[in-house]
């Protein structure tokens, strides 16, 4: 199977401190590979490099097997139009409406008539799960759980083939988290989406991934899906998996 | 009869459909789609057979519409695309009415009526900040003098250079152009009353208001905006602390203390800038210049500058909080509101400038 990302020797640093140093990561087209790790262990980092929105001090990406660390900023634009992200906070433009948020990329990308393209957006608005009346909402005026789903809506606008996703079940209800769960099987299952997710939810990570990579000291220090994950001898994996929570969330999967 | 490199139609009235169906794609596709599903082409399309290699949601919602236009099924999508092609049948909507687009009449009638809501809003803020300005009075150890120094600060003595520069050239340009004049009759002398008038009476309250509605009158609102968007003023309220006391009356007293002195720095500076032009245009000399001024220019004329910034300062900061606190949605509402903020204040400053000249006429000052 091939590979739709694959890391080669990453390094990240910021003035004083490195995030990543020589880091390998594989991603497999067509997988939901979730991201675990502690707080500040530079997941949301990785993942933006991965979007390519910025750009690693030394390694490589392959993203759709093409290199892009050397690349100009032009030619990663229609990369980054095969990606699509949601970001931590939802990210939605805030003057505009939700479907008007999600027609934005269509109409900078595209070449397709007014009325189509808001038809289009109006299908993903749907397809991310929102009712119709959230079409002509300000974002402001959406739950946490809507905001979410029309983020990922946006996300979705071109039909990406990687969509990448910054803690989605954050602070939403368990329906709400539950739903989104579904939402991103079903992009995986329907639209054969490979999904990167970053993500502290146990539950969703049992639930969803194919995979799990887990960050600490400065590397993926191990893939696996979750039950070797869980069951892994480094010291700071099993810390992150032998609390009462995450036994919790292995025993509701089980 | 072939139409395209999407589309294709043979003698036997089949529609075929061909090469890839994606985002990239779509725009010609949907020209395509356009140019030829004119009823005279393609009434009589008995099947639509597609033969594509790809299928992405965005291209088979085009399809489903194809479809429904004629009427039919498609044949030949391989099993991926079918479920596609489920998939956005299962969720196509409508666009809903957007009920926010009101019809003109209403847009009309809540335009008229927005006035008359901010001035209600002006009134009920005013009464707010009234109260709060009582406690305070009542308790004066919570005043908050870090607060109150801070805005002295940042709204007083980082404004002193841009206020006196400008000041400077307003009274080097009212000297030069009241010159002219004067020149022309030999009254040369008479340029110390012009601009010493112009200066203390009219033109230096109102151009430090100006500024200072444009440098803090905005950072209020911005502030107190960006506070409320982030629920930082609930977080206040729920923790016991009135946003009055913190954001708005701090505010309030630096300014009505800092405006006055800022209003007294731009008369010197103007003064400053009429003597220079009036030293080099019209040979009046410093020293004639400034025994001239206390001999003609009575001391009530700098007196009602100086308490019209009172004023001044007063509606600046009350409409810098009160249109922080009006905030409504989210980021870019900030920016909006700050010039709703700084056209508001210099609006009521003018207006109430124009009051003072009414009033103090009729006082006979
Ligand atoms: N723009 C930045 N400037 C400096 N340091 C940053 C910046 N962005 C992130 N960092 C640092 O990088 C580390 C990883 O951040 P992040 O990827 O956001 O962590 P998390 O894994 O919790 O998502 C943190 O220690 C953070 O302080
Ligand atoms: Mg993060």
């Amino acid at each position: 199977m091939s590979s739709i990302i694959h890391i080669q020797g990453l390094s990240t640093k910021f003035q004083t401190d490195t995030v990543h140093e020589n880091l390998h990561l594989r991603v497999k087209t067509g997988e939901i590979l979730g991201i675990v790790g502690g707080s500040g262990t530079g997941k949301s980092v990785l993942l933006s490099q991965i979007a390519l929105l910025r750009r690693p001090n030394a390694g490589e990406v392959y993203l759709f097997e093409q290199a892009t660390a050397n690349l100009s900023e032009k030619a990663l634009l229609p990369i980054r139009q095969r990606i699509g992200v949601m970001f931590q906070q939802g990210a939605l433009f805030s003057s505009y409406t939700v479907l008007e948020n999600i027609c934005v990329p269509l109409r900078e990308h595209t070449k397709l008539s007014n009325n189509l393209i808001r038809e289009l957006a109006m299908l993903k608005l749907k397809l991310a799960g929102l009712p119709d009346h959230a079409a002509h909402k300000m974002p402001n005026e959406l739950s946490g759980g809507m905001l979410k789903r029309a983020a990922v809506a946006r996300a979705l606008a071109l039909d990406p083939e990687l969509l990448l996703l910054d803690e989605p079940s954050a602070g939403l209800d368990p329906v709400g988290a539950h739903a989104l769960d579904e939402l991103m099987i079903s992009l995986n299952t329907t639209l054969k989406l490979t999904l990167v997710l970053v993500s502290h939810d146990l539950d969703s990570l049992w639930r969803v991934t194919h995979r799990v990579a887990f960050l600490g000291r400065k590397q993926v220090l191990q893939v696996a899906d979750m039950q070797t994950l869980s069951q892994s001898d480094d010291e700071l994996i099993q810390n992150y998996f032998s609390n009462p929570r995450a036994h919790a969330a292995q025993a509701r999967q089980l | 009869m072939p139409l395209d490199d999407y589309l294709y139609l043979d003698t036997e009235n089949k529609l075929y459909l061909q090469g890839a169906w994606h985002t990239k794609t779509l725009a010609f596709i949907e020209t395509q789609v356009r140019n030829h599903c004119h009823p005279e082409y393609l009434q009589s399309v008995t099947h639509i057979h597609a033969d594509i290699t790809h299928l992405d949601t965005n291209a088979a919602y085009l399809l489903v519409k194809l479809c429904r236009y004629f009427n039919l099924d498609p044949e030949g999508l391989t099993k991926e695309q079918q479920q596609t092609f489920t998939l956005v049948t299962a969720h196509l909507s409508p666009i809903p009415a957007n009920q926010n687009n009101l019809p003109w009449l209403a847009s009309f009638g809540k335009a008229c009526l927005s006035p008359i809501l901010q001035a209600k809003a002006m009134l009920a803020f005013l009464g707010e900040m009234s109260w709060a300005l009582a406690e305070q009075i009542r308790q004066p150890s919570k005043i908050r003098l870090g607060l109150i120094l801070s805005v002295i600060e940042n709204a007083g003595a980082y404004a002193i250079p841009i206020i006196s520069l400008l000041s400077f050239l307003m009274g080097a340009v009212i000297a030069y152009q009241g010159g002219l004049q004067l020149q022309t009759y030999g009254a040369n002398i008479f340029i110390v009353e012009l601009v010493s008038l112009t200066l203390l009476r009219e033109l230096a309250p109102l151009i430090t208001a100006i500024i200072v509605a444009g440098r803090s009158g905005s950072a209020f609102t911005a502030e107190i905006a960006t506070m409320s968007i982030n629920d930082e003023i609930r977080a206040m309220q729920s923790l016991g602390l009135s946003p009055q006391h913190i954001l708005v009356l701090p505010k309030v007293m630096g300014l009505i203390f800092v405006l006055p002195l800022l209003t007294a720095l731009a008369d010197v500076a103007g003064l400053a800038g009429g003597m220079l032009v009036a030293l080099l245009q019209l040979d009046v000399s410093f020293s004639e210049f400034l025994q001239r001024v206390p001999e003609t220019v009575s001391v009530n004329h700098f007196l009602v500058g100086i308490s019209k910034s009172f004023a001044f300062a007063w509606i600046i900061a009350h409409v810098g909080c009160m249109q922080g606190f009006y905030v409504q949605g989210g980021a870019d509402s900030v920016g909006r509101q700050t010039t709703k903020s700084v056209v508001q204040s210099i609006f009521l400053v003018i207006l109430a400038d124009a009051l003072f000249s009414i009033l103090f006429t009729w006082l006979k000052i």
